[in-house]
This record gives C-alpha cells, structure tokens and sequence, in this order.
C-alpha cells in the first residue's frame, strides 16, 4: 500500500487511514480559518499528516498530535509570509469583497497568535490549557492574548 | 455589548467561514488507498522589466538536506560569516527531538531534549560568534533550547521563546528573540529562564531581518515598513538606515515602487533612487537586505494579481553609495510549495523552500560585478 510516498514504517494503516478519514476536512477547516487560504490548508493538513505517518509509532493521541501540527504548521506559514501578505492583503481584500464579513475580516487581520487562540477557542472550543499545549506556552500567556484579541474585536463590532 | 453576544458572534463567523471548505472525502483516502499528494506549485511568472535595467541569472546550488526526516527547517547567518542550517527529527524516546545542523566542515548532531508531546518545529537558530553553542526556538514545544555544540547536548532551555529569528549579541553573549511585534532578549550567563527585555513595537509590523554588525558589535533588526533600523542590543538606538559609504542607506516601498534614500545621522536626505518594475509588476516588499562589499543589496518581491491566485518573482538588486543601481539578478523560480526563508548572506542568497516531502535549500551565488 502506497503511505503518502513516505518511508514504510510500522504504521497500522487502517487504523491511519482512519484517522485521516475522521479529521482531514475539519483540519483543513481549521487550517484555513487560520491562513484565509484553501490550497495553503490543504498542504498544511497533508504536512502534518505526513509527520504523523513519520511518527506514528511515537505518537500517543493522533489526533491531538496532528492538529497541533497543523496549528505550528500554519503559524510558521503565517509568519514566514508575513512580508508577501502585508504587501498583497489590500488588493485581495478589494478583489473578494472581504467586508461582506467585517469581523472575521479583523479576526483574519488579528497577529497570528491572537488569530490562533480565538480560533482555536471559538471553531475548535479547546480550553485554555489545551489552547497553551497546542501553543507552546504558558495559560496565563493564552489568556492575555484573548484578552487582547477580544478587545480589538469588540472594538470593530461597535464600530 | 455583552461578552456572551460578542463570542456568539464570532463562533457564527468562523462557523460560516469555515463552510467554505465542502464536506468532501479526503482526496488521498479514496477507494480505501492512501496516495501520495498531487504537487501543489505556485508557479511564478519571469518576464523582462525594463526600469530595473538588465538581470544577471545567478548561479544555483541545491545543498544537501538536514537530518533524516524532517529536512532542513531553518537557515540564517551562521558562525564566522557563513550559514547555518538546522533541521530536525524525532528521537528515541518518545517526547524527544533532535536537531541537526550543519555550517563549516558539514552535518552533525546539535543536541536533544525532551520536548513533550509535541513534534519538533524550529523556527529559528542563532549561533554564537565562536560557534561553541547555538540557540534554537521551536515553537512546537515553545522554548529556546541552548546547546552545547561540541557535547552534543542541551544544556538549558528557556520558555517562551516560540517565534521569530534570533542573533546572538557577541558583546554581552544576550540572545534577541524577534517575535511578530516586538523584540525580547535573555542572558544564557545569568541563568535566568525569563525573558527581561521588551521593545513593543507600534502596530501590527513584522521583523524582516536580523543581523551582526561585526565593527559595531551589535545586533540590528529592521521591520516592513519602515526605513530604519533598530540596534536592541548594548545601547539601543534607531539608526536612519543601512550605514554605507559614511552615509546610511534605507529603503521604502509604496504605491508599487521601491525609493531608495541616501541620509546623513540626522535623517537628511542626501539623495534618492525610485526604482519600478513595468509590464503590470509591482514592488511589493523587500524581503531581505544586506551590505556587501559595499553596496547595499536588496533582496525584491514583486507580484501581480491577489492574494488567493498571486504571481510572484523575486530579484535582488545591487545599489552603490552614490545610488546607482550596479546589477539586478534573476532569482530563479525554486518551485517549492511554499515559500520559506530568504537570507543574503556575503555572496549569497539563501531559499529555503517548503515542498511536499520536506524542505529544500538553495545556494544562489550573487557575483560581485
């Protein structure tokens, strides 16, 4: 069997592929409410499966293991366009008619830790602690960045 | 407002968002066979631009891959003015992670640690100037490993330290953290595992790069947007721009155009270059910039279309003290997935790629015309 062209290891391929039946298009959602870009999901969510195939065998929650993958794997995207959306998010935004939704627009235009947290809270309802796993920081961190992202959001609403 | 209406709301708009991605199979899964991913490219168009003058094709080196299954992850400027090169892997416990780099005389294992549940994902790698150890931020696990080089260990680790590049300030031995909108610092000596510096910046900005200035013994950081540049580390202070030829040199890019400005310490302007891109390209951002035997080179994106379907290309242009563009290079299309890192660093610049099936670093030599 063909194990997305990876190295054959041992891998309970059933048991993967099930996984990957169960989690892949609320990934790619996930994914794409943090990157505003489908194919970029789609790639990210294939990444991370291909590290879990990698590591299957020391993985103890599959689950868990590939959306914190897919969470690190769209903040580095995030961070590493960073210079190439700044430039490019006005035309695009123009080009959609992004303010059709005004807030998910100031959610998309949240700094990428602030946009991760309250996605992962609100689309994947994960709890502080869980927030912070998948994060890699404390909760207090979690909570100040809600804090803040809560602030901005209110404040475009009441606009 | 009240708070519960203000989240009801945004659970609605995510929700709502979030249908934009049909309850399809997954496409790898079908007919029970997992097959490996269709190549997503994003290619990027070539095309002649007159006002930049005529391009240079520079030379293209793949350098070999790092570690066995994560690939190279991140490149940055390495120990007596080369590159270092860090990649990953799962170790053989199960909350362990190695890293591998490689600078000078080729691949070695840098260290490992306990990293919990979470895979390894370096973000950044900064050395110190003897090379002795170097400082890894991964933000998998959210904290900056130090490693002793030469044990082949980690020896501390320091939380919070998820995002951004790092540079080692050779005078005080402090490792700077670049996050998206501010700069931190930490001693190793002290060993102090918290972060004591923070230079919150104005506005949602991002770090473009880091560097070493050798004479001035300091570590600079430079943000999109803005012309200056910040010294954080010693003394910090905001200089008007790359300092070249008894003068400083900085850039600005707006309205599609890139100006390139010439100004004494005080910010005077002492003279300008508009550099534009022709046939519907834009400037878009400098992504990297350096000095180079005495010039000022800038590492150019350019773009068409929007963010959902762009065409980008990228140069790199050479400008002299008396603001003369010397040569502009044809940065070949590397056909990765997705972007990743760009560094200039001495003759070169350095692309890191993401692909399907790992990473990919590119050498491509910039000659001195």
């Amino acid at each position: 069997m063909t194990t997305l062209g990876l190295v054959e290891g041992a891998v309970d391929e059933h048991l993967f592929e099930a996984v990957y039946r169960e989690r892949y298009v609320g990934l790619v959602r996930l994914a794409y409410l943090l990157l505003s870009s489908r194919h970029e999901a789609e790639e990210v969510v294939q990444e991370a499966f291909a590290a879990l195939h990698r590591r299957w065998a020391s993985v103890d929650v599959p689950g868990a293991y590939v959306r914190t993958a897919v969470v690190n794997g769209c903040r580095s995207r995030q961070r590493r366009a960073a210079v190439e959306r700044s430039t490019l998010y006005a035309a695009d935004r123009d080009a959609r008619g992004l303010g059709a939704d005004e807030l998910f627009d100031a959610i998309a235009g949240l700094p990428q830790r602030q946009r991760a947290v309250i996605v992962l809270r609100y689309y994947e309802d994960m709890s502080e602690a869980e927030i912070a796993a998948a994060l890699g920081c404390r909760p207090g961190t979690v909570k100040s960045l809600s804090s803040r992202a809560l602030a901005e959001l209110r404040r475009v609403v009441e606009q | 407002m009240s708070a519960n209406d203000l989240e009801t709301r945004i659970r609605a708009s995510l929700r709502t968002r979030a249908d934009d991605i049909p309850n399809v199979v997954p496409p790898y899964a079908a007919a029970g066979v997992l097959r490996p991913a269709p190549p997503v490219r994003h290619r990027r168009a070539w095309a002649a631009v007159a006002v930049l003058a005529a391009a240079s094709v520079a030379a293209v080196l793949i350098v070999p891959r790092v570690g066995d299954g994560g690939g190279v992850r991140v490149v940055d400027s390495g120990p007596g003015g080369g590159v270092v090169e860090l990649g990953a892997d799962t170790g053989q416990a199960k909350d362990q992670v190695v890293y591998r780099g490689s600078w000078g005389s080729g691949p070695q294992q840098l260290g490992n640690m306990r990293a919990g549940m979470s895979d390894a994902h370096p973000e950044a790698i900064a050395p110190t100037p003897d090379g002795s150890q170097v400082f890894v931020a991964d933000i998998a696990n959210g904290r900056v490993a130090r490693i002793d080089v030469k044990a082949g260990r980690v020896v501390q680790t320091y939380p919070d330290g998820s995002e951004g590049s790092m540079a080692v300030d050779p005078a005080s031995g402090r490792v700077f953290v670049m996050r998206g909108t501010a700069v931190e610092s930490f001693d190793p000596a002290s060993g102090n595992n918290s972060f004591v510096t923070r230079r919150p910046a104005d506005g949602e900005i991002h770090v473009l790069l880091s560097l070493v200035e050798p004479a001035a013994m300091g570590v600079y950081v430079a943000t999109v947007g803005d012309p200056k540049i910040d010294r954080v580390s010693g003394q910090p202070r905001t200089l008007p721009g790359f300092p070249l030829g008894g003068a400083y040199m900085r850039t600005a890019v707006a309205n599609g155009r890139m100006r390139v400005e010439k100004v004494d310490e005080s910010g005077q302007v002492q003279g300008d270059l508009e550099l534009r891109s022709t046939g519907g390209w834009k400037i878009g951002a400098v992504r990297a910039a350096t000095v180079y035997r005495s010039r000022l080179r800038v590492y150019l994106v350019e773009y068409q279309g929007t963010l959902e379907n762009p065409t980008v290309r990228s140069r790199v242009v050479d400008i002299s003290p008396d603001l003369r563009v010397i040569t502009v290079f044809t940065v070949p299309d590397f056909q990765g997935d997705w972007l990743a890192t760009r560094v200039l660093v001495d003759d070169s610049l350095w692309a890191l790629d993401g692909r399907a099936d790992g990473f990919e670093l590119h050498r491509v030599v910039l000659p001195v015309r």
